[in-house]
């Protein structure tokens, strides 16, 4: 089967080698010769290879499978999908809502029985401001924008047992 | 120390014996898990009425709740869907993070958010969006 590491890349693509002494992990970064600012990452032995391009490849197929997201750090996913402006309010009526000790947090986490990962809005608040919970979703509801094609945040709630200012 | 799933079984028992199920996590996760799926399956259901498939079908969970949480210029549809959401999230938790503690004050937050989206239903109910079953 053919494999990205067996796939020819043109001796005159630009790329980067990245030795270990830097990162820890070894990496050859290619530009491949196709539209779509497409690049391979070719770690060291015994990692997976990726492809890192600007495409949608949400409905994209590779030999027949489906390509799922792989995202395990949020910051990639506020950058790649714009949400900085969604955080920033999310995070601004949180504190409206609930005082200035009110967290917002960015995890991922897995639906086992879904293949792409959720994007959490963890929101940490004293635990006695619990039922001011339905002020603050209806906000969010009525002032905050999913961007198109944007991964959906899932709101999680935690509590504190702090006292409130 | 996780979560031991021997107390799924005490509660299993409990209910079926019909005797009080002691608190704990056991309680509290199972109580995560029935709040999320008495808001999912009257969503399934509205839905599949709305646009007519007869018998309802379950609806694919993810594309559901995240469809319905992105919905533009609706609020309330999407106040729904952020509670469907965070209810799926903590089913999510409660069967499948044994490591992750979930207390008493989740298991609340799950009963009184699954009151809330059965209450807002009726009200959303004509302007759901069509989600097709997965198979």
């Amino acid at each position: 089967m053919k494999t990205l590491s067996s796939t020819a890349t043109r001796a005159n693509n630009p790329s980067v080698i990245i030795p270990a002494q830097e990162t820890g992990n070894a990496a050859l970064i290619i530009a491949l010769d196709i539209p779509g600012d497409a690049y391979v990452v070719r770690p060291e032995v015994g990692q997976r290879e990726t492809v890192i391009t600007g495409y949608d490849l949400s409905v994209a197929r590779v030999e027949g499978n489906a390509i799922t997201p792989a995202w395990s750090d949020p910051r990639v996913l506020l950058a790649t999908f714009g949400l900085g402006p969604l955080c920033s309010l999310t995070e601004k009526t949180l504190r409206e809502v609930f005082g200035p000790t009110a967290r917002l947090r960015l995890a991922v986490e897995r639906d086992p029985q879904t293949a792409s990962p959720m994007l959490v809005f963890e929101l940490n608040v004293a635990r006695s401001q619990r039922g001011l919970r339905g002020q603050f979703r209806e906000r969010y509801a009525r002032e905050t924008t999913i961007p198109a094609g944007a991964p959906v945040p899932v709101l999680s709630w935690e509590y504190s047992d702090v006292v409130s200012a | 120390m996780s979560f031991q799933p021997e107390e799924f079984y005490k509660v299993a028992k409990a209910l079926k014996d019909g005797v009080v199920v002691p608190g704990g996590e056991g309680r509290y996760r199972t109580t995560a898990g029935r709040a999320y799926y008495s808001v999912y399956w009257a969503t399934c259901i509205e839905i599949c009425k709305k646009f007519r498939v007869n018998p309802p079908k379950d609806l694919p969970h993810e594309a559901l709740s995240t469809k319905l949480a992105s919905t533009q210029g609706d609020a309330d549809v999407r106040k729904f869907g952020d509670l469907l959401n965070g209810l799926r999230l903590g089913r999510i938790h409660a069967d499948y993070k044994m490591e992750r503690p979930l207390d008493e004050t989740l298991a609340d937050d799950a009963v009184d958010d699954a009151k809330e989206a059965l209450a807002l239903l009726p009200s959303v109910a004509s302007r759901l969006p069509r989600v097709d079953p997965a198979y």
